[in-house]
């Protein structure tokens, strides 16, 4: 089985080119030409980005003296014909907002072009695009300064075979249906580092308007190795009492492992279930009582260690993982003949994972 | 700079616009072809004189294509044609130094040269648009004399004396004339007329 981790970064807002036809193709629908773009700039997110350019002109202006020299410039531009090429070949990786009226010459030169699907027209009069199905025209009355924003509303991380034993973003949740996913949806920082199993692993971001499929970056210089996911991750680690420790290694021992109060048999959780006035059951070990999910124990000559797993999948062995399902965990293993994840036993407590770490469900 | 296996003659491309351009031995800098529509756009695009205007009635004459639909029937339409003298001379003084448009002894010379040359190299620094547009050229027609557009292209500007006149051969699709460029030359006949068939190119003498 293919492990990885991987990082995606939280899309950040794309930059908005704006750029103004001051051309004489233009010059009746100057007024509302300015008026859409100072809509722009106010209406924006101020993380997002803003450069003003006009068309014919690879020049950039700055937007903070917009309103005392728009008619300068105006006129700095007037006769440079409507030409797209002198501004797209010196922006990328922007959103491209074109207000104005009248054929752009040149653009559909750039119709084979992957900025040409980032082109926003907004129409004053004339058609900018003519007959050519570049970019989207829309008219001024059905543009507004907020559909340039665009958000990302959720984030799906899935892949092939894809199963996460650690993330770092604890508001992306596990979902079962179908296949494997992370999702996330809401979030201001939609950051996450992965561990997981699985290939070709990509996230699906919806936004306002469209969706997109993006790759996570390769973080090679990061261990998939679990010893190290948690020593490197969580809370720091707190020590068992001594009663608490004697009784960790009664049970590490024993063949069958019993609540050190009623003497029932605990096959799950590290809970007891006859303690009355408790619908979870009583934490066995009283240090636990604060921890949902599962929970590390390391055992060293000085004592014996616990921290809680955050994650609700942890990796056991190299194709297989335990997954917390509210009042249990379940052993998952990847069958390689039928190429799947297949439910195979409930996790027991005290499963060791290597050197002396073990995993078990509070 | 990409050298022809007749070593008179080179082709790079100019500081200006990255399109290529002849240096031929004894004669100087030539522009194999003749100006296209995005050069002439640069010039606008920086000189903030002309205008969409201006504009619209240049390509009225002969419309703008893009070098993406270019095909055998309309790639005259990529070369800016229907320039009054000054216009043009307004353009070779920006696109540098000493390139001015070619006397008629010039112009007949590169056209007996290029009857006899073998198939021309793309230079490496060529601008995307000019690569794209030897790409499609290329293929309508691949012999020197017609890739350049001396014959079957448009008609140039050219001096005589202290008058300017046109010459070339258009393809009779393009324009239906019987001219021979080495004997007959074009005159205009209304000074503000815009001709759609003719262009120009430009010429530099010296060495680079």
């Amino acid at each position: 089985m293919e492990e990885h981790f991987l990082s995606l970064e939280s899309p950040k807002f794309e930059t908005i080119v704006v750029i103004l036809d001051a051309s004489e193709s233009a010059e009746n629908d100057w007024a509302m030409i300015v008026d859409s773009a100072k809509k722009i700039f106010q209406k924006t997110p101020a993380e997002i980005k803003k450069r003003l350019f006009f068309l014919g002109n690879s020049q950039e202006y700055d937007i903070e003296d917009f309103e005392e020299n728009v008619s300068l410039w105006r006129k700095q531009n007037n006769k440079r014909g409507s030409f797209i090429s002198p501004v797209l070949m010196t922006v990328n990786n922007a959103k491209i907002v074109i207000i104005g009226s009248g054929i752009i010459y040149d653009l559909e030169d750039w119709a084979d072009n992957h900025k040409s699907t980032k082109i926003l027209l907004v129409k004053m009069s004339e058609s900018m695009r003519g007959t050519h199905e570049i970019g989207t025209e829309i008219d001024k009355d059905s543009f507004d300064g907020h559909q340039l924003a665009n958000p990302i509303h959720s984030i799906q991380i899935d892949g092939e075979d894809f199963m996460p034993y650690y993330w770092d973003n604890p508001d992306y949740s596990v979902s079962f249906e179908g296949s494997i996913a992370l999702n996330s949806s809401n979030l201001k920082n939609y950051s996450i580092n992965i561990a997981a199993f699985g290939t070709n692993i990509k996230a699906k971001i919806t936004k306002s308007e469209g969706k997109e499929k993006i790759s996570l970056t390769s973080a090679e210089s990061h261990s998939t190795d679990i010893i190290e996911l948690i020593e490197t991750n969580g809370k720091s680690w707190e020590k068992l009492s001594s009663d608490e420790e004697k009784l960790f290694n009664e049970h590490t021992r024993a063949d069958v492992i019993k609540c050190p109060t009623c003497g029932c048999v605990i096959s799950g959780p590290l809970r007891c279930h006859n303690e009355k006035g408790s619908i979870l059951g009583k934490p066995i070990y009283n240090s636990l009582k604060e921890i949902r999910g599962f929970v590390i124990f390391k055992d060293l000559p000085e004592g014996i260690y616990y921290k809680q797993y955050n994650p609700e999948i942890i990796r056991i062995d190299e194709n297989s993982v335990a997954i917390n399902k509210k009042a249990k965990s379940v052993i998952y293993r990847y069958d390689t003949n039928k190429k799947k994840w297949i439910q195979y036993e409930d996790l027991k407590p005290y499963y060791p994972l290597k050197g002396g770490y073990y995993v078990s469900i509070t | 700079m990409s050298q022809s296996p007749d070593d008179t003659i080179h082709v790079i491309t100019d500081d200006k616009t990255h399109f290529p351009m002849l240096e031929i031995e004894n004669i100087g800098f030539f522009t194999l072809w003749p100006i296209t529509k995005i050069q002439f756009e640069m010039y606008m695009s920086e000189v903030n004189r002309l205008g969409d205007r201006w504009y619209d009635e240049i390509l009225s004459c002969n419309p703008r294509v893009s070098y993406r639909q270019v095909n055998k029937t309309n790639y005259e339409q990529l070369f800016i044609t229907g320039l009054h003298i000054e216009e043009v001379h307004s353009f070779s003084e920006w696109f540098g130094k000493d390139f001015r448009i070619p006397t008629v002894q010039e112009w007949r010379e590169v056209y007996r040269l290029m009857d006899n040359l073998p198939c021309f190299e793309p230079p490496a620094d060529m601008s995307y648009p000019a690569n794209q547009i030897w790409k499609k050229l290329i293929k309508i027609s691949t012999p020197p004399i017609k890739f350049s557009m001396m014959k079957d292209g448009v008609v140039d500007w050219v001096s005589q004396g202290n008058s300017y006149v046109g010459i070339g051969a258009p393809r009779n699709g393009f324009y239906q004339a019987a001219w021979n460029p080495l004997t007959d030359t074009v005159k205009k006949i209304k000074p503000d007329e815009r001709l759609n068939y003719l262009g120009f190119r430009l010429i530099r003498e010296g060495k680079s």
